[in-house]
């Protein structure tokens, strides 16, 4: 897979939380071919299972591993038409109000009686001259600002409604030595790892069923990987999300390198679990840095732990600077270097994989 | 559905404690659906089994619960201390004419505040009248809950006002719905469901058990129509609201547009609310089991959380044959 | 099985595998190996088949885990980083003594303590702020980075290092109390007579978000729940009555609400009544805060009834807690009257 291609394809893709449609039929077809089965379930989850290919150590049930990363990216949304045909705007997800004044967006509408269209717009702001010196001093809030669509008003009215949807623009790019930066690396660029990881699945023997789950609404609060848990009801799961690199500005023991993927320890990760992944990334070459989350991870590590009865989790972490930006930065050896641990450990999970999982 | 609204928000019930609206609700329904039962978490289910062999399960919900006081404490002088059930407002609260489910009545007051000191619910007491603690006691218990007192009145012409209006009006839509449905494809279960306020409680446990393909919740929402107040696109009287996203879900893009064509179909007029806070029953249907659809229907409502919470009878009744359109 | 071995046990959330050696040991002697199995999480799940169908199946719940730290990093100077798991005031750390790692059979944990500068030191601005945890330190004597991350690498767990020892009058101190008390009148109530379903669940991480208790019951699908816990005691100091909370040695705490739950109408009142009547020590939670496994418990599944009986606590959440004997007495007696009474 030419990973800085699957960067800027998947990228590219209409998918802001509740709204990933789009995102899902283009990862369906992804997964077909390297998979026995793939589902699109209520919540537009995209659960793609390998059957295994190898039996079990002593023939018994073959043990059923969830992989999780979600396909949702954050966005704005109209919450207002004004008289001047500018918008008003709120949140979906976190989208932090610095990274927008001046910043081109996309607006998603479908007009009465009408096909989904699309329009470019523009964020703008009260101009610096305009602002008192206190206002200078301080960051635009996000009700200060608004989209520019460079529309008549009621040319505006006609396309547009309250409710619909704004992302943001920022395809990816390629940089020196293997790095690349751009919009919705997190958390697509894990569903990358899914896929380089379920390649190299298919050309090794593995005793589990994998269910590669590209997850919803996950930057709303993990909601997708709940009922994706449910659904597919497994023994284990391993989780990927993106984390933070460190920048000039990071504080001490939040961030991991950006060259190679980590894995989270913690009360939500399943101790002897990730031992094991330590081991198989020590057993195959894989260098693997660790983070710590004392309580929720802020990933779909949270909802799938608890869901039914409880599932064992580990939470590997593919590093990136600037997250929740347009110019989201990773390297993509750390990338493929993921998806490599992520099989190893994927196609080494045999029966009685939990002997010793409670002491 | 005047009457309906007007029996319902005088019923007494505050989260946890909502025999009373079942009471009346499951009254009201008698004879109009195939099955009601209630469940561990006071949920009232009530089923209308569809026509056709292949239809779908579709839950509507209402909320029964209103946010009320608990008393937590009572002085030696017999004042009662409270906590809130739900989101109680205390700058809507200051003075208010309180009531027990026994009937015993109070007047909520604030006390005065000490220099720097903000106002919290902390600073409350309920005046029921008691001259000590002992005769306080003989007249409430620690855990009783106190709930705004004040009745339903009429505004202008087509307007209501009382407390516990969120969600009791939507209960009425409801009732009315259920008892003017005729038979259609789908099963239709009505949930009046226990505990929203305090967390969308009742509607996870109700909406585990029933299994639905898709979830509507009935509640009401926020206007921007009023003075010193314009965040929310929302006007009271321009009909009812079709949810497109709150802090608790994000409806189905589908679902919100086959709302929308069936509203068209009725020819009422809808708004399209993006409420940026906020959450209703819809948000834990959405996420139960292997998850489902959802939308809210929303009905304008002034004041929410206020003992004088205001709505409009043509946005009911035009949520009312929004409801019949699409499920028709 | 004493309470001081339970407190003095470790068992932080999500490493909670001491305390469930001993309580799965416990419940296979008292139940049979075939009535106790784990959950996903690692909650011991014993089942106690009833005789009578018609009666309600009743789950009993107490968590195992306790407050406590984990280490994060080393500095160059070998000291180790630290955050909480579960909710620790920074406050309650400073000039405390802990212990690094869990104790094993040929390698004890280590001892540590948490300094801070010297308040000859300190200038007048770091007096009035609180020290965040993200400034505080656990010094092991380690000389440098190196010998720091080989004896405690990152993930390392740290208790609290205080043994379980009576206290004043009746009452006693330690670390854990939350909620190994709990867990203590879980194992006394194995055998307590009810002639229906009866579940025990002894659950994961409840500090730090109640995760292991709607997994639990989930698998013990009650129709009634009573979950015995701790709760806050916030009785002396002068503090103002409606704020006490609840007060140590005036009985078991029942709660008709907290954060996480209200608690069944019916269930609190019955269980007041049956205190009064039989003289079992009881008092109203007075105070709406926190939250415990309750909520998880009650809206699992199709949902149950559910009810908290807390045994008050003083120093929740901190390496010196204080309980009393009788409180927890009357905890484990209302149970046990509650089963034998449905």
């Amino acid at each position: 897979m030419d990973i800085l291609t699957y960067l800027q394809e998947a990228g590219a893709l209409y998918g802001p939380s509740g709204h990933e449609r789009e995102t899902a039929d283009w990862l369906a077809v992804r997964f077909r071919p390297l998979c026995d089965e793939v589902v699109v379930d209520p919540l537009m989850n995209v659960l793609a299972t390998r059957k295994p290919t190898a039996p079990t150590a002593k023939g018994g049930r073959a043990p059923k591993i969830l992989l999780c990363a979600h396909m949702d990216e954050i966005a704005l949304i109209v919450t207002e038409i004004l008289r001047d045909g500018s918008l008003r705007m709120g949140n979906i997800g976190g989208v932090d109000p610095r990274i927008l004044p001046a910043a081109t967006v996309t607006v998603h509408c479908r007009p009465a009686g009408g096909e989904p269209a699309t329009l470019t717009g523009v964020v703008g702001a009260k101009a610096p001259h305009l602002l008192t010196e206190e206002e200078r001093k301080q960051n635009y809030k996000r009700e200060d600002l608004f989209i520019d669509l460079g529309l008549p008003a009621e040319k505006v009215k006609a396309l547009v409604n309250v409710g619909d949807p704004v992302t943001l623009v920022g395809p990816a790019v390629g940089l020196l030595g293997g790095r690349a930066a751009g919009k919705t690396m997190d958390d697509r660029a894990c569903i990358g790892v899914m896929l380089e990881a379920a390649q190299r699945l298919a050309a090794m023997r593995h005793a589990a069923e994998i269910t590669f789950a590209c997850t919803t609404q996950e930057e709303v609060g993990c909601r997708g990987a709940k009922v994706a848990a449910h659904t597919v009801n497994p023994d284990l799961a391993i989780i990927l999300d993106v984390s933070h690199a460190p920048i000039p500005a990071s504080r001490p023991d939040t961030t991991v390198p950006l060259d190679a993927p980590a894995a989270t320890y913690g009360p939500y990760i399943q101790h002897q679990l990730f031992s094991r992944l330590r081991d198989t990334a020590a057993k195959h070459g894989v260098t693997l840095n660790m983070e710590h989350a004392e309580r929720s991870t802020g990933t779909d590590t949270d909802a799938v732990q608890i869901a039914r009865e409880g599932v064992p989790c580990v939470l590997i972490d593919l590093p990136l600077k600037y997250m929740h930006t347009t110019v989201e930065l990773l390297d993509t050896n750390a990338l493929r270097e993921c998806g490599r641990l992520v099989a190893h450990f994927a196609a080494e999970i045999d029966e009685g994989w939990d002997d010793a999982l409670w002491s | 559905m005047e009457e309906l609204i007007k029996t319902l928000t005088a019923a007494y019930g505050p989260s946890g404690r909502e025999g009373e609206v079942a009471d009346l609700i499951e009254g009201m329904l008698a004879g109009k659906v195939d099955s009601v039962r209630r469940d561990a978490l006071g949920n009232l289910i009530c089923e209308k089994k569809g026509t056709a062999a292949d239809g779908r399960r579709i839950m509507l919900a209402a909320h029964m619960d209103q946010i009320g006081l608990v008393v937590t404490h009572v002085e030696k002088e017999g004042f009662l201390r409270v906590s809130n059930v739900g989101g109680i407002n205390a700058a809507n609260s200051r003075t208010r004419h309180v009531r027990f489910h026994n009937g015993v009545q109070g007047v909520l007051v604030e006390q005065p505040l000490k220099p720097g000191e903000t106002s919290s619910l902390r600073s409350y007491y309920i005046d029921i009248g008691a001259k000590d603690a002992a005769q306080a006691l003989s007249m409430v218990e620690l855990g009783d809950v106190a709930v705004y007192a004040e009745g339903c009145f009429s505004i202008g012409a087509h307007r209501l006002a009382a407390p516990a209006m969120d969600d009791r009006c939507a209960c009425a839509l409801l009732v009315k719905l259920m008892q003017t449905l005729p038979a259609c494809r789908d099963t239709v279960v009505a949930v009046f469901t226990a505990q929203e306020e305090v967390g969308t409680r009742g509607a996870q446990t109700a909406a585990y058990s029933l299994e639905p393909d898709l979830g509507i919740a009935l509640d009401v929402t926020l206007c921007g129509d009023v003075p010193e107040d314009r965040k929310l696109a929302i006007a009271l009287g321009e009909g009812p609201a079709i949810k497109v996203m709150d802090a608790h879900s994000i409806s189905n893009p589908d679902l919100v547009r086959e709302l929308l064509a069936a509203a068209d179909r009725a020819g009422v007029a809808c708004q399209r609310e993006v409420l940026p806070h906020g959450g209703t029953d819809a948000g834990a249907m959405q996420r139960t089991r292997g998850g489902m659809p959802v939308c809210t229907v929303s009905i304008p409502c002034r004041n929410v959380h206020s003992s004088c919470e205001i709505v409009d009878l043509t946005d009911m009744d035009g949520a009312l044959r929004v409801l019949l359109s699409y499920l028709a | 099985m004493e309470l001081k071995t339970l407190c003095e046990t470790q068992g932080l959330p999500g490493r909670e595998e001491k305390v469930r050696a001993m309580v799965r040991e416990a419940c296979e002697q008292a139940l049979g190996k075939d009535a106790v199995s784990l959950d996903g999480l690692g909650s011991v799940i014993a089942v106690r088949r009833g005789s009578d169908p018609t009666r309600p199946r009743v789950l009993l719940a107490a968590h195992m885990d306790e407050v406590g730290l984990m280490i994060v990093s080393a500095t160059e100077e070998g000291l180790l980083r630290f955050r909480p798991l579960g909710g620790v005031d920074a406050r309650v750390l400073v000039s405390k003594r802990v212990r690094v790692g869990y104790d094993q059979a040929d390698k004890p944990s280590l001892p540590g303590v948490i300094g801070a500068m010297a308040i000859h030191q300190q200038t007048a601005e770091d007096r009035k702020a609180v020290l965040p945890v993200e400034q505080l330190y656990i010094d092991i004597g380690a000389r440098d980075k190196a010998e720091a991350e080989r004896v405690a690498p990152a993930g390392t767990p740290v208790t609290f290092d205080a043994p379980c020892v009576p206290f004043g009058d009746g009452l006693v101190l330690a670390k854990a109390l939350d909620d190994r008390v709990g867990v203590y009148n879980l194992l006394r109530l194995l055998d307590a007579p009810y002639a229906g379903d009866l579940v025990f669940a002894f659950t994961c991480q409840e500090e730090g978000g109640c995760r292991g208790a709607g997994t639990a019951a989930r698998r013990a699908q009650p129709e009634i729940a009573l979950i015995l816990e701790c709760t806050t005691a916030n009785d002396l100091g002068d503090m103002p009555e409606a704020l006490q909370v609840c007060r140590v040695g005036q009985g078991v705490c029942v709660s008709f609400m907290d954060n996480t739950s209200i608690g069944n109408a019916e269930l609190y009142r019955a269980m007041l009544a049956l205190g009064r009547d039989r003289g079992i020590p009881c008092q109203v939670k007075t105070f709406v805060a926190g939250g415990n496994d309750a909520g998880e418990i009650q809206r699992a599944g199709v949902g149950c009834r559910t009810l908290a009986l807390s045994v008050p606590c003083r120093n929740i959440h901190s390496a010196a807690g204080v309980c009393s004997l009788s409180d927890i007495r009357a905890q484990e007696d209302l149970v046990r009257a509650w089963l034998a009474g449905r």
